[in-house]
């Protein structure tokens, strides 16, 4: 049974910090699972809010999740702090992936890997939409960031 | 055996756009998949053995959206089982229409807690999930 493998590259669009709260501690005495896409989704829309804009309107189009992949490799606990480090990737005419590093500065361990894919759509004519170019030129020119 | 669970989507459960939003789908799922250990009377015996559930990796595929109000029915059963890893099917359905909204697959191991480790998946352990095995949908 083959393991599921996110490739990330070496260097990310930006880069989120959390504390790891006791209300994301579930009874195995770590951090939830579900919790990885609660702040995935907390740091991808602080990454569009970054480049002034939001998941309602990327510059003209909204977004839909059409699928996620996690891959869990360490715990997280109480009070630990997580660096998220995501980058946009494999961006198509009307969808993009997001791809994301969660780095555990607190033990300095790999916690997770994710990625998400995102469908450009517009929900009054429910219809998918072209990835913005205004999105695509604000993440063109974005310096990359490597891992601490 | 399928393992059945029904809900009714609520505003709590849904984001900005009025849909379920993409992490509370794992909750549910995550208590779908309590449900079928408690039918199966799987959760006494493994807590008995020192044994927790740990997700190692989850895919979810989001096919239609889930609205606030919708009801739903989570069908859950067992995947596969190796040496040390499980991996648990689910899927939603819209109750009534019968349409498969979203799918997914969590692989999980049993943490030992007197060992710290995986535990192995030994036939005493895999029999108590015999009723929910089915290789393919």
């Amino acid at each position: 049974m083959a393991r599921i493998k996110i490739d990330l590259p070496p260097t990310f669009h930006f880069v989120h910090r959390f504390t790891i709260r006791l209300a994301q501690i579930n009874y195995g005495n770590h951090l939830g699972n579900e919790q990885i896409l609660l702040m995935a989704h907390e740091a991808r829309e602080r990454f569009f809010n970054s480049l002034g804009l939001t998941e309602m309107d990327l510059g003209g189009a909204a977004l839909i999740q059409s699928d996620a992949a996690i891959v869990y490799s360490s715990e997280g606990k109480f009070k630990d702090e997580i660096d998220v480090y995501l980058v946009i990737d494999d961006m198509s005419r009307v969808a993009f992936d997001v791809c994301y590093l969660f780095r555990n500065r607190t033990n300095g361990k790999e916690l997770a890997r994710a990625k998400v894919g995102l469908v450009c759509f517009d929900y009054s004519t429910k219809k998918v939409q072209a990835v913005p170019a205004l999105f695509k030129d604000r993440v063109e020119v974005l310096e990359r960031i490597p891992t601490a | 055996m399928i393992s059945r669970s029904s809900y009714t989507i609520r505003g709590y459960h849904c984001d900005a756009y009025g849909h379920l939003n993409n992490a509370r789908y794992l909750e549910l799922f995550e208590d779908a998949r309590w449900n079928l250990l408690d039918e199966a009377g799987i959760v006494k015996p493994l807590s008995d053995k020192g044994l927790l559930f740990f997700v190692v990796s989850i895919t979810v595929n989001y096919k239609l959206p889930v609205n606030d109000g919708s009801r739903i029915r989570i069908e859950t059963w067992l995947r596969s089982v190796g040496k040390r890893k499980m991996v648990f099917a689910q899927r939603i359905l819209s109750e009534g229409e019968e349409r498969i909204c979203t799918d997914a697959e969590i692989s999980f191991v049993l943490y030992d807690t007197k060992s710290g480790k995986a535990a192995n998946l030994t036939e005493d352990i895999t029999d108590l999930f015999k009723d929910y095995y089915h290789g393919t949908d």
